[in-house]
C-alpha cells in the first residue's frame, strides 16, 4: 500500500481533479491554500511578493498499478506546464495500514 | 486578489454583473434629462417694486432703503444690491451659498409683508422672485406679419400663446413687445376746466359705474333664484353714457369732457427680428423637464399652428437654446468617442494583440455606461460639466484594465497559461491599481465639494468622474481577468517584421521600445548613482515653473466662440421709445452688411427695463463655416457704430450658466454722496480707457434726466384742505393715466384708462391750471382749487438711476476686454486706482467676474491642497508607509512646468478650466510612481537589494507607464483641440493635463526612484539611530 501526496498551485486544480476522475479515483483527502516552497522554486505564500497558495491533495493506494497509470497522468500534465514553479510534485510514502 | 479570483472562477457570474450594471446604466441613460449646465440652487432672491411715476430718488428713499433696511436682517444674506429707476425698486439679495434659495425667499416674503405698510399706498404689490438659472427662457419667437400690431398681438396671445402653453414641460409663455387692446379715456383739459370737474371725478365714476354684485338668493315656491346687479358695460359705447358729474344738478356725460376709443396701451416695448416689428413669445420650461424635448414640442406645434394661421402672418424662432445644447452635447460626445478610439489605438500599438487589445477597450463603455446609474440616483443630468467629466475620463477609464492586462501579458510572456496569468497578475497588480484609482477619487471627491459657485458647478463634474474611476477599477478587477483567461492565447503574441505594412509596424513599434527600455535602464543606474544632480534639477525645473507662471494671463473662465452676441445700447436719458428705436435701427443697418449674421433681435424696453435701453441679441453662422471669430466681428462692428450719436453702445457674450450681464471688467464705487462718486469715477474710468486691452469702457451713472418738480406748499394745501397725496395721484392721472377698471368682453378683460388728451399732456400750461377737489364743501357744492393755487413748477434734473450695493450708493465702472486676459488688464487697472487718495468711507471694488476670479482661485488653491493631503492619506494607508507617499508624490510639481508650459503653447490662460486640470493632474501623475514604488517594494521583499529593486522596477513598469500615458494624453487630444462649437471653454483643461502628464512622466521616471532611494537612507539612518 502507498500513500502519495499531490502538491501544485492552486490554479492546476481543474487539471488534477480531471485526471483523477480519468483514472476513476474518486478518493482523497484535500487541503485548500496551504503555503509552501519547493527545491529551486518560488514560494507560494499568499502574500504580494510571492503571490499564490497550494494545493495538497493526499490518496491512499491499494492498487499499486493505479498509482503507476496516476503518475504517468502527472507527468504528462507537467509536460504542459512550462514553469518549473507551476510543476505537479507528487510525493510517494509507504502505507502500513488502513483502517 | 479575492473579486479577481471568483470572476476568473465564475465567468457566467463575472458577465452578468457587468452586464446589470450596463442594462441599469443603460436604462438611467433613457431617464436622464438634458441640458447645459447643472441645476444650480444661487440662492438671490430678487424683489421688484413698481410706483407707477416716482422718479428714481423717489424710488430710492421710499421703496428701495425701505425694503433693504428690512430684509438685511435675514439670516444668511451675503450682500445687498439695488437699482431705483423710474418707476421701478430692484432690490437682489445674494444669500451665503449653502442656504436654500426656497427658504431664503420664503424668509425675504414675510419680512416684505410685515413692513407692506411703511410702503407707498400706491406701489404694486412688491414682486419676490428667487433666481433660477431653470426659469431663464429656453426659446424666443417671433410672431409678425403684415396685419396691425394690435390683431397680431390678439392673435398670438389668443391663439399661438394658448397653444404653446399646453405642450408637456413647458411652464409659461411670456408675450414681449406687441400692443395689447386698452380702452382709452381721453380727457379733455379745457372741457374739465369749463366744467369745474376734477379727473378724480371722471375716474371714479367711470369705475364706480362699472358692477356686477351678486344680492343674494330669493326663495320662490320650491325654487331658488340668484339675485344679481348688471351694471357692468356692455359696448364701449357703453362709457359715453357714464355722468360723471352733476354741477347744479345738471348731468355731464363723459362724452361732454373726454372721448372714448377702443385703442392699444401706449406702447413702452417693441421686438424686430431682422428689421420686422414682431410681438416676442419667450418660451419657459417646467422645472426638471428636458430643454430638448420641449424644444422639440415647440416646433412640432409651431409646424401645426403654421398650416392653420391667417395669411400674412408667420412666426420664426429667433433663439433655441436647445440648438446650442444639443451641438455641445454632439461635441462632448465626439471627444468622448473619438478619445476613447484614439485610446484604444495606443493601447492596441503597445500589445500588438487585438483581443488584449478589445479586452482593455471593453471597459471604456463598461464604465461609461455603469456611472449613468449614479448619474441617475444623484438627479444628474446630462450637461456640458457631467459630460466634460466623462470625455476628460476616457483616458483614465481605460487606465486599469491596462495596467492588469499588461501584466497579465508580461506574466504570460514569462510562460503562464493565460487562466494563471490572469489570477497571479491580478494578484501582483491589485495594490497599485487600487492605489491610482483611489488617488483619483482622492481629488475629484474636493473637486466636488469646493466652496463657491463654481464648486456649484463642478458638483457634478467630480461625482461623474469619481463613480466612473470606481466602476472602471471594477470592470478591471472583474471582466478584464475573466476575459483574459479565456479570450487571450499565447501564440497571438508572436510579432514578425513580414507580412502588411501594420505588422512591421507594430514589429519596428515594440522593437524601438525595446530599444528605449534599455536606453532608460541605463539612465536609470546614471541617475540613482548621481542623485544630488537629480534632486537639483528637480528642484530648478519645479522653480522654473513659477516663473513661468507669471508670464500666464488670468480669467475667471475661457471665452468660447458661441455665435451669438449681445448688443446693448442705452439711448440718452429721456429719449423716447421712437428715438432709441431709431438708434437701433441704424446699428442693424451695420450688423446687416456683415454676411456672417444670420439673425438680429431687437427688443427695446422688455421687462422692466426703460425705453432707453436696448438689447440686439445677434446670431451668427456657426464657427466652421466663417474665418471671423465672433471677438472679430464684434470689433469690426465697435469701430463702425462709434459714430451713431445719442447712445452709449456696448457688446457682450452670454457667460457660463446663462448670465450676460456684467462686462468682465467691473468696478464698483461706493460711497454715500453721489457728486463724490461721480468725480471718483471719472478718475476710474480715465484710468481704465487708458489701459490697453479694455473697450466699451462705461460708467452706471446714466446721463441726468431733465425732470419737470411740482413743489407743493404744505401751508396753502393745508389751508385749502387739498390732501398732498390727492394731488400726486390727481397728477399721475393726467399724465401717466390711472385704470379706472375693466371692461369684459367674452374671456377677455380689457384695462379702462383715463387720462389727458396726448395734446393736452404735452403743455405744461393746460395742466397746472386744473383743479383738484378739497376736502372742504362750500354749501353743497365741491371745492375745486386750482393746483398753481398750492404748488410751483420748477424744472430740475435728476438721476436717471441710483444704484445702491452693501446698502451704500454705487456707481460701476465697466469694461470688455479684447485680445488680453482679465488678470492682467484688472491688476494694471488696479495699480492705478491705488494711487487715487479716497475719503474716508469711499471705497473702490472689484465686482463680478474679477471678484468671482479671485474667489475661485482662493477656493482652487485650497481644493488643491486638500486634494494633495487627500492623495498622501491614501497612498499611506495602500502602502502602509509614511515615506513611501513622499517618493511618489514628487510626480506632482514636476507636472506644474509641462501644464503651463502647454497652456502657453496653446495661448490659454490661467482660468477655473485650466486650475481644475491642474487640480486633476494631481490624481493621474501619482499613477507612475506608484506603479514604480509599489513593484520595487515587491521585489525588496522577494529578497532584491535596493538598488536591483528599482533598477529592475523601472523597465518592468515602463510599458505601462508609457501606455496609460499615451492612452491618457490622447484620450484627451479632441478636448484640447477644442474642435467643436463653444469647445474652446473646455480646452485649456485637456491642455493642461497633457502638459503636465509629459513632463511629469519623464521626470518622475528618474526622480521618484531616486528619491525613492533617498528617503530609504534617511528612514535606515533614523531606524538605526533608534536602535543605538
Amino acid at each position: 500500500m502507498k500513500l502519495t501526496f499531490l502538491a501544485y498551485r492552486e490554479i492546476l486544480d481543474d487539471r488534477v481533479s480531471k485526471a483523477l476522475d480519468e483514472l476513476g479515483i474518486d478518493y482523497y483527502t484535500e487541503w485548500e491554500e496551504v503555503k509552501g516552497k519547493g527545491h529551486k522554486t518560488d514560494a507560494h505564500l499568499g502574500n504580494r511578493p510571492f503571490p499564490g497558495y497550494n494545493n495538497v491533495r493526499m490518496i491512499a493506494f491499494n492498487d499499486e498499478d493505479l498509482l503507476e497509470k496516476l503518475i504517468i497522468k502527472i507527468n504528462e500534465l507537467n509536460t504542459i506546464v512550462e514553469k518549473d514553479d507551476d510543476k505537479i510534485r507528487l510525493f510517494q510514502v509507504p502505507l502500513e495500514r488502513i483502517v | 486578489m479575492k473579486l479577481a479570483d471568483v470572476s476568473i472562477r465564475r465567468p457566467v457570474f463575472a458577465t452578468m454583473m457587468i452586464m446589470s450594471l450596463i442594462v441599469l446604466g443603460l436604462f438611467s441613460y433613457r431617464m436622464l434629462n438634458v441640458d447645459l449646465y447643472p441645476d444650480v440652487d444661487i440662492p438671490y432672491v430678487v424683489i421688484t417694486t413698481v410706483l407707477p411715476g416716482a422718479g428714481p430718488e423717489q424710488i430710492e428713499s421710499d421703496v428701495t432703503k425701505i425694503i433693504e433696511d428690512a430684509v438685511n436682517p435675514v439670516e444668511g444674506v451675503d450682500f445687498i444690491q439695488s437699482t431705483s429707476q423710474e418707476n421701478v425698486s430692484i432690490v437682489v439679495i445674494a444669500f451665503k451659498l449653502e442656504i436654500n434659495g426656497k427658504d431664503a425667499a420664503q424668509d425675504v416674503r414675510e419680512k416684505i409683508s410685515a413692513i407692506r405698510a411703511d410702503l407707498p399706498l400706491e406701489i404694486e404689490d412688491p414682486i419676490i422672485q428667487r433666481y433660477d438659472p431653470a426659469s431663464l427662457p429656453i426659446m424666443y419667437l417671433s410672431v409678425s406679419g403684415t396685419m396691425s400690431n394690435k390683431d397680431i398681438t390678439t392673435f398670438t396671445k389668443d391663439v399661438v400663446k394658448k397653444r404653446l402653453e399646453n405642450i408637456p414641460g413647458v411652464g409659461s409663455v411670456q408675450l414681449v413687445g406687441g400692443s395689447e387692446r386698452e380702452i382709452q379715456i381721453e380727457v379733455d383739459a379745457a372741457r374739465l376746466r369749463a366744467y369745474n370737474i376734477s379727473i378724480q371725478d371722471v375716474i371714479m365714476n367711470v369705475g364706480g359705474q362699472n358692477v356686477e354684485i351678486p344680492g343674494g338668493n330669493v326663495t320662490e315656491g320650491s325654487r331658488q333664484l340668484l339675485v344679481r346687479t348688471m351694471g357692468k358695460y356692455q359696448s364701449v359705447d357703453d362709457f359715453n353714457r357714464v355722468i360723471v358729474a352733476t354741477p347744479m344738478g345738471k348731468p355731464v356725460y363723459l362724452s361732454d369732457v373726454a372721448t372714448v376709443s377702443d385703442g392699444v396701451e401706449e406702447q413702452t416695448s417693441l421686438t424686430r427680428v431682422n428689421g420686422k416689428i414682431a410681438v416676442g413669445l419667450n418660451i419657459i420650461k417646467q422645472s426638471g423637464s428636458n430643454t430638448v424635448q420641449v424644444a422639440q414640442g415647440v416646433n412640432k406645434q409651431i409646424e401645426k399652428i403654421l398650416k392653420e394661421i391667417p395669411e400674412g402672418i408667420s412666426i420664426n424662432v429667433a433663439q433655441d437654446n436647445s440648438i446650442f445644447i444639443e451641438h455641445s452635447i454632439n461635441d462632448v460626445l465626439f471627444d468622448i468617442i473619438y478619445g476613447g478610439l484614439l485610446a484604444v489605438i495606443v493601447i492596441y500599438m503597445f500589445l500588438a494583440n487585438f483581443r488584449a487589445t478589445i479586452i482593455s477597450g471593453l471597459a471604456l463603455p463598461a464604465s461609461i455606461i455603469a456611472s449613468f446609474i449614479v448619474m441617475y440616483a444623484l438627479g444628474f443630468t446630462l450637461n456640458m460639466m457631467s459630460l466634460l467629466a466623462l470625455s476628460l475620463a476616457v483616458g483614465l477609464l481605460i487606465d486599469d484594465a491596462i495596467v492588469v492586462i499588461e501584466n497579465i501579458y508580461r506574466h504570460m510572456a514569462q510562460g503562464e497559461t493565460p487562466m494563471e496569468a490572469a489570477k497571479s497578475a491580478s494578484e501582483e497588480i491589485g495594490l497599485a491599481v487600487m492605489a491610482t484609482t483611489f488617488t483619483i477619487v482622492a481629488v475629484f471627491i474636493p473637486v466636488a465639494f469646493m466652496p463657491g459657485i463654481v464648486g456649484r458647478f463642478f458638483y457634478e463634474f467630480g461625482i461623474t468622474i469619481s463613480a466612473a474611476v470606481i466602476v472602471s477599477l471594477f470592470v478591471a478587477f472583474t471582466l478584464t481577468p475573466m476575459l483574459s483567461s479565456k479570450w487571450l492565447h499565447r501564440e497571438d503574441e508572436a510579432l514578425s517584421k513580414e507580412g502588411n505594412p501594420l505588422n512591421k509596424f507594430l514589429y519596428y513599434f515594440n522593437h524601438f521600445f525595446e530599444y528605449l527600455n534599455g536606453k532608460y535602464e541605463k539612465a536609470l543606474r546614471w541617475s540613482l548613482t548621481h542623485r544630488k544632480t537629480i534632486v537639483f534639477g528637480a528642484i530648478g525645473i519645479f522653480i522654473a515653473s513659477f516663473f513661468l507662471m507669471g508670464m500666464l494671463g488670468s480669467q475667471f473662465f475661457p471665452e468660447s466662440d458661441k455665435s451669438e452676441f449681445n448688443v446693448t445700447i442705452n439711448s440718452s436719458p429721456g429719449s423716447s421709445l421712437e428715438q432709441t428705436s431709431l438708434i437701433c435701427e441704424k446699428v442693424e443697418a451695420v450688423l446687416k452688411e456683415k454676411p456672417e449674421i444670420t439673425t438680429v433681435l431687437t427688443t427695446i424696453g422688455s421687462g422692466n427695463d426703460p425705453v432707453t435701453k436696448a438689447n440686439i441679441l445677434v446670431k451668427l453662422i456657426p464657427t466652421k463655416e466663417r474665418k471671423k471669430s465672433d471677438k472679430q466681428i464684434m470689433a469690426e462692428i465697435r469701430s463702425e457704430v462709434k459714430n451713431i450719436a445719442g447712445a452709449k453702445i456696448s457688446f457682450g457674450v452670454q457667460g457660463v450658466g446663462g448670465g450676460g450681464g456684467e462686462k468682465p471688467v467691473t468696478l464698483s464705487i461706493r460711497g454715500e454722496d453721489l457728486s463724490k462718486l461721480e468725480k471718483i469715477a471719472e478718475k476710474v474710468e480715465a484710468i481704465v480707457k487708458s489701459t490697453p486691452g479694455a473697450v466699451d469702457v462705461d460708467n452706471s451713472l446714466e446721463l441726468s434726466k431733465p425732470e419737470i418738480r411740482i413743489n407743493i406748499d404744505r401751508e396753502k394745501a393745508s389751508d385749502l384742505a387739498v390732501n398732498p397725496y390727492l394731488i400726486a395721484s390727481t397728477i399721475r392721472a393726467m399724465v401717466d393715466g390711472a385704470v379706472a377698471t375693466q371692461y369684459k368682453e367674452g374671456d377677455e378683460q380689457i384695462d379702462v384708462r383715463v387720462r389727458l388728451k396726448k395734446i393736452d399732456r404735452k403743455n405744461l400750461n393746460d395742466i397746472l391750471p386744473l383743479t383738484i377737489k378739497s376736502n372742504k364743501k362750500i354749501g353743497n357744492q365741491d371745492f375745486l382749487v386750482p393746483i398753481t393755487d398750492i404748488a410751483t413748477i420748477t424744472q430740475d434734473v435728476g438721476p436717471s438711476k441710483i444704484n445702491r450695493y452693501a446698502r451704500q450708493k454705487e456707481i460701476r465702472v465697466d469694461a470688455n476686454l479684447d485680445d488680453r486676459f482679465l488678470g492682467v488688464v484688472l491688476g494694471e487697472v488696479l495699480k492705478e486706482t491705488a494711487k487715487l487718495e479716497l475719503e474716508p468711507g469711499y471705497s473702490i471694488n472689484v465686482i463680478g467676474q474679477g471678484e468671482m476670479q479671485d474667489e475661485s482661485m482662493a477656493n482652487m488653491l485650497l481644493t488643491l491642497l486638500l486634494a494633495i493631503v487627500f492623495v498622501y492619506i491614501v497612498l499611506a494607508a495602500q502602502f502602509d508607509s509614511f515615506i513611501h507617499p513622499f517618493s511618489i508624490m514628487l510626480a506632482l510639481p514636476m507636472s506644474i512646468i509641462g501644464a503651463v508650459l502647454a497652456l502657453i503653447i496653446f495661448g490659454s490662460s490661467l482660468s477655473v478650466m485650466s486650475m481644475i486640470g491642474i487640480i486633476m493632474l494631481m490624481g493621474l501623475v501619482t499613477k507612475n510612481g506608484i506603479l514604480l514604488v509599489d513593484y520595487t517594494n515587491v521585489m525588496r521583499e522577494r529578497g532584491m537589494s535596493r538598488f536591483d529593486a528599482l533598477v529592475k522596477a523601472g523597465p518592468t513598469r515602463l510599458r505601462p507607464i508609457l501606455m496609460t500615458t499615451f492612452a491618457m494624453i490622447f484620450g484627451m487630444v479632441p478636448v484640447a483641440l477644442a474642435l467643436g462649437e463653444g469647445a474652446e471653454f473646455r480646452a485649456p483643461m485637456g491642455q493642461a493635463v497633457i502638459g503636465g502628464l509629459i513632463t511629469s512622466t519623464l521626470l518622475t521616471l528618474f526622480i521618484v526612484p531616486v528619491v525613492y532611494s533617498i528617503l530609504d537612507d534617511i528612514s535606515n539612518y533614523f531606524s538605526k539611530n533608534k536602535k543605538k
